[in-house]
């Protein structure tokens, strides 16, 4: 695909601009004012023509601040992207253009200056625990001291590079039009070292921006929910009303009364939007469902560590079969999750066996019913290490081929508990369930610290998800991720909030890491660097050897 | 200098012109393109919403299969009767959703029309 820039304002003078805004608004205001009179004519060809005239201005109103074209309805091939950009964006890079080229300067500098005029832009900066006074003021000392100044004729390519860039920006975040957020992350993208100095300076990196750009306007998002999720699994889907389905649609399912009390009806949970949002685990997901959903033996084993998102995968199949987004053979059906613990409690063997064998009947009788099997290990333990394991009893439903039957479990207790019965593990199919990576992890936090910044009154800044990210990666390696880092930013928020501090920034997440881990994390700075790459030695009069020596330790690892 | 001012104003009225025309034809799309689509996915939308509950295609794939897995004869004749009624109620609902949207788009479309044809001829 080809994109370009072209703008029939940008071949303007400043008069033919200034000329053009004065004819359209006093038309606007002409066309308002007869619209109005005409309207109230007693004549009704006048009437009439008030009304038309009125349709079309009302129609004017509705699109003010949107570009002519939303990206995804832009012609393929040759795109102009002008098109796409809102009267705002469009104005900013109008106006950094012909101040360049009346007053010269640094291009990119001008737009940026005309940027943060911006709101969005300024809150932007405030995620990148950027204060955009400081940010405007240092912008402003480098364009000063900036060399770098852009001839005229190289205007407009700079102008189109930077409508392209902002252009694919927007298109990544996925955004209707192109913003002048867009046009701000697209600048730090720009191959020019003043502008690359500045956001330096404030350790702001390309990804950050376009990652500060999408957190800023996920809360433009969440702020117009009509109910906000009180956890986050609510992010899937926020029903209007609540109902809960028993039987199938097709009046073919048996009830399952003792099944029902002794599980938990995934569907119906996902059906009240309260499970079903899922980041990554992409690979995993699809696995399930290809296993689930074939012929044969439709049966999965979900092997992961405590937390890797064993339990977030099965409520999203949940999420998505309730929503019928799944293939034919789970259409219409509902996902119970057996309570192993009611399931195994105050009773002895027979009772056990008749209760499980109560419960396999149900299950065969209803036809509608994916077992889920959280901690399946636990049935492979016989009761007081003699006689019959529960899985005894249930291995029946497992070998037919018709129940689908998903089973969760940790790569110990499979090899533990598991894998010594080989006739229970060949009736499945195994998926392991992987960590989800840090990238994933920042995107699901960005959904979460919406439900941290209204219990803790704070504002969480993309650094602070950022840091609390990687250090909850790096350290606290006892819980994966997104759980560890969600976990810090929380502790790291309740912090803030003692410390009657309204912004959760990065120091804070790394102290209260600190606290927790009792590893001096805080960034060594300074001459401290420097004795850190110079500790070869060990120099006894160094007052705080100890702690340069850990903190050596964790610069380069 | 007056030049150059009246140079920009023949510029600015020529592009003041094409951008009125333009704007005649974005309101004329958004008005007879854009709300047609609006208009046919606010229904079809509304139209899956009742197939959630009335799950017409999964009632006619079993309309003879026993109703709650009552194999008995009653089972069998109750399945039928339940099923036939539900997709009778669901043909209906659908049919008068289906002609709502019509008619909303009809209006809707002869607004503008309607509105000049009084001014023109009174």
């Amino acid at each position: 695909m080809d994109f370009y820039f072209k703008d029939p304002r940008f071949s303007f003078s400043v008069y033919g601009d200034s000329i053009v805004r004065i004819i359209a608004y006093s038309a606007y205001v002409f066309a308002g004012a007869t619209a109005f009179v005409l309207s109230f004519s007693d004549i009704s060809r006048l009437r009439f023509s008030g009304f038309l005239l009125s349709l079309f201005l009302v129609d004017r109103l509705l699109q003010l601040g949107r570009g002519e074209r939303a990206l995804g309805l832009l012609p393929g091939e040759q795109t102009n992207v002008a098109r796409s950009f809102t009267p705002r964006a469009l104005r900013a890079l109008l106006t950094a253009f012909r101040k360049t080229g009346a007053t010269g300067g640094n291009f990119y500098f001008n737009l940026l200056l005309e940027l943060l005029n911006d709101e969005e832009v300024r809150h932007v900066l405030e995620r990148l625990d950027a204060n955009p006074k400081e940010f405007l003021d240092k912008a402003l000392a480098i364009a000063g001291e900036a060399k770098r100044a852009h001839a005229k004729d190289a205007l407009m390519g700079l102008a189109e590079d930077a409508a392209v860039r902002s252009y694919r920006n927007a298109a990544l975040l996925s955004e209707s039009y192109v913003e002048p957020r867009n046009l701000f992350a697209s600048l730090g993208e720009v191959d020019d070292p003043d502008i690359t100095k500045l956001f330096y300076l404030f350790n702001i990196s390309p990804g950050d921006a376009r990652e500060a750009v999408l957190f800023s306007r996920h809360k433009k998002l969440f702020s117009g929910l009509h109910r906000f999720p009180r956890h986050i699994g609510e992010f899937a889907h926020i029903p209007r009303r609540r109902r809960i389905r028993v039987m199938n649609r097709a009046w073919t399912a048996r009830p399952t009364p003792l099944l029902d009390s002794l599980s938990e009806d995934l569907s119906a949970l996902a059906e009240r939007g309260e499970i079903g949002f899922l980041v990554g685990h992409e690979r995993e997901y699809e696995a399930l469902l290809r296993t689930i959903a074939k012929p044969g033996k439709p049966n999965a084993i979900l092997i992961g560590e405590a937390g890797a998102g064993k339990s977030t995968i099965i409520a999203r199949l949940a999420h998505d079969m309730v929503k019928d987004k799944v293939p034919k053979t789970l259409f219409d059906k509902r996902l119970i999750s057996l309570e192993l613990s009611g399931l195994l409690s105050d009773a002895d063997e027979k009772e056990m066996s008749a209760r499980i064998q109560e419960v396999a009947r149900e299950i065969r009788n209803a036809g509608n019913i994916v077992l889920v099997i959280p901690d399946a290990h636990d049935l492979f333990k016989a009761r007081s290490g003699k006689g019959m394991a529960p899985i005894d009893f249930l291995l029946p439903v497992v070998r037919e081929d018709g129940i689908p039957v998903i089973c969760e479990s940790t790569p110990r207790d499979v090899k533990a508990f598991i894998e010594p019965r080989s006739d229970f593990l060949d009736q499945f199919e195994k998926v392991e369930v992987q960590e989800i990576s840090e990238e994933e992890a920042m995107r699901y936090l960005v959904y979460e610290s919406a439900i941290i910044e209204r219990e803790f009154s704070v504002f969480v800044t993309w650094k602070a998800i950022r840091r609390a990210v990687s250090l909850a990666h790096r350290y606290f390696r006892n819980r994966p991720l997104p759980g560890s880092a969600g976990d810090l930013l929380k502790q790291a928020a309740a912090s803030a909030r003692e410390g009657k501090t309204k912004k959760l920034s990065e120091e804070i997440v790394v102290r209260v890491a600190e606290q927790i881990s009792k590893i001096p994390i805080q960034r060594a700075e300074g001459g401290e660097v420097e004795k850190l790459l110079n500790l070869e030695e060990p120099n006894l009069e160094e007052p705080n050897l100890e702690e340069l020596r850990k903190k050596k330790f964790i610069m380069f690892h | 200098m007056t030049y150059m001012i009246q140079t920009a104003s023949r510029f600015a009225a020529a592009y003041v012109l094409q951008r009125l025309i333009f704007r005649i034809g974005e309101f004329l799309r958004r008005w007879y393109v854009a709300s047609g689509v609006g208009i046919a996915h606010a229904a079809i939308r509304r139209l899956e919403s009742l197939d959630r509950t009335f799950a017409l295609k999964i009632t006619l794939l079993h309309f003879f299969t026993p109703l709650y897995g009552d194999e008995s004869f009653i089972g069998r004749i109750f399945g039928v009767l339940f099923r036939s009624v539900r997709i009778v109620i669901a043909l209906a609902l659908y049919l008068m959703i289906a002609v709502l949207a019509l008619l909303a788009y009809l209006i809707w479309a002869l607004i503008p029309v309607y509105f000049l044809a009084k001014a023109v001829m009174g």
